[in-house]
């Protein structure tokens, strides 16, 4: 994934959180803040997808992941995804009309 | 023999149905272990872009469903089509566009998407859509799968669908 610098002031707590986490799992502070960010960028995206507001596939591109991968990160925050009853609505009279169900 | 006739009548119009798949229709289906059976009912089409999406992309990961999609695809039984993409819609991805451009280009008779934002992009568009979830019905309906394994099937993708979803497809295929 491509990255670019990007001037930001963070609150102290997120530094110390990003100084704790460096601890824990053995990176740099700057790699810390950067998975904290993503981590962030991951829920919302979910959140997005659960609205309708973006769709899987953006979703993926977005967090460099395969759609698999999309699915098995909505299954990490416990967040189904997919049509609303209205829209299977819907899709069951398009399968009547051309399948015959 | 009219009987007969009806019959091979029937089974030739829904042959000749064309749908077009989107990544997220595609995974589903190939996750549920039915996509196989899809090809009796309808010919099926995905564009060059849902292929990277869900296959390329997905045997970087090395997800099962990935092979089991390429090997339709070789197998003949899906067909893949580039098809140059003139929308921008910056809330989709390319394979999601390119798969309505295919739809429009074939004049298909439905796309194949599970996700709520597509969806209601169809649905502007006045594009006809089926749900993975029905499409299961369906093929219980017209007897290519038995109920128990169509019910199975539904059960292998509950996680990936939305509960009320699932428990309205259980409800048609006569399970609790």
């Amino acid at each position: 994934m491509k990255t670019q610098a990007y001037p930001l002031r963070i609150p102290e707590g997120i530094v110390d959180l990003a100084k704790f986490r460096s601890m824990e799992e053995h990176v740099d502070q700057s790699t810390a803040l950067r998975q904290l960010l993503h981590l962030g960028a991951e829920e919302y995206i979910i959140n997005l997808i659960e609205k309708g507001r973006i769709s899987i596939g953006k979703a993926a591109e977005l967090l460099n992941l395969s759609v698999q991968g999309v699915y098995t990160l909505a299954e990490k925050h416990g967040i189904r995804i997919g049509s609303t009853l209205e829209q299977q609505t819907k899709s069951q009279q398009t399968a009547k009309k051309f399948l015959g169900n | 023999m009219k009987q007969t006739y009806l019959n091979q009548t029937v089974i030739f119009c829904i042959y000749m149905y064309k749908i077009v798949l989107g990544a997220d229709g595609l995974i589903k289906l190939a996750k549920s272990g039915l996509l196989n059976k899809l090809p009796q009912l309808a010919k099926c089409h995905i564009s060059k872009q849902v292929y990277t999406e869900a296959v390329e992309r997905g045997k970087e990961k090395m997800y099962e469903d990935a092979y089991t999609i390429d090997a339709l695809i070789h197998s003949g039984k899906i067909e893949v089509t580039s098809i140059k993409v003139n929308i921008i819609e910056s809330s989709l991805s390319l394979g999601e566009i390119s798969s309505l451009e295919l739809y429009k280009k074939l004049k298909a008779d439905a796309i194949i998407s599970d996700d709520r934002r597509f969806l209601n992009l169809l649905n502007q568009e006045k594009c006809e859509y089926i749900i993975p979830a029905d499409i299961i019905v369906v093929l219980a309906k017209n007897k290519k799968v038995a109920k128990e394994e169509a019910i199975k099937s539904l059960n292998k993708i509950r996680a990936l669908i939305r509960e009320d979803v699932y428990l309205s497809a259980l409800k048609r295929l006569g399970g609790e």
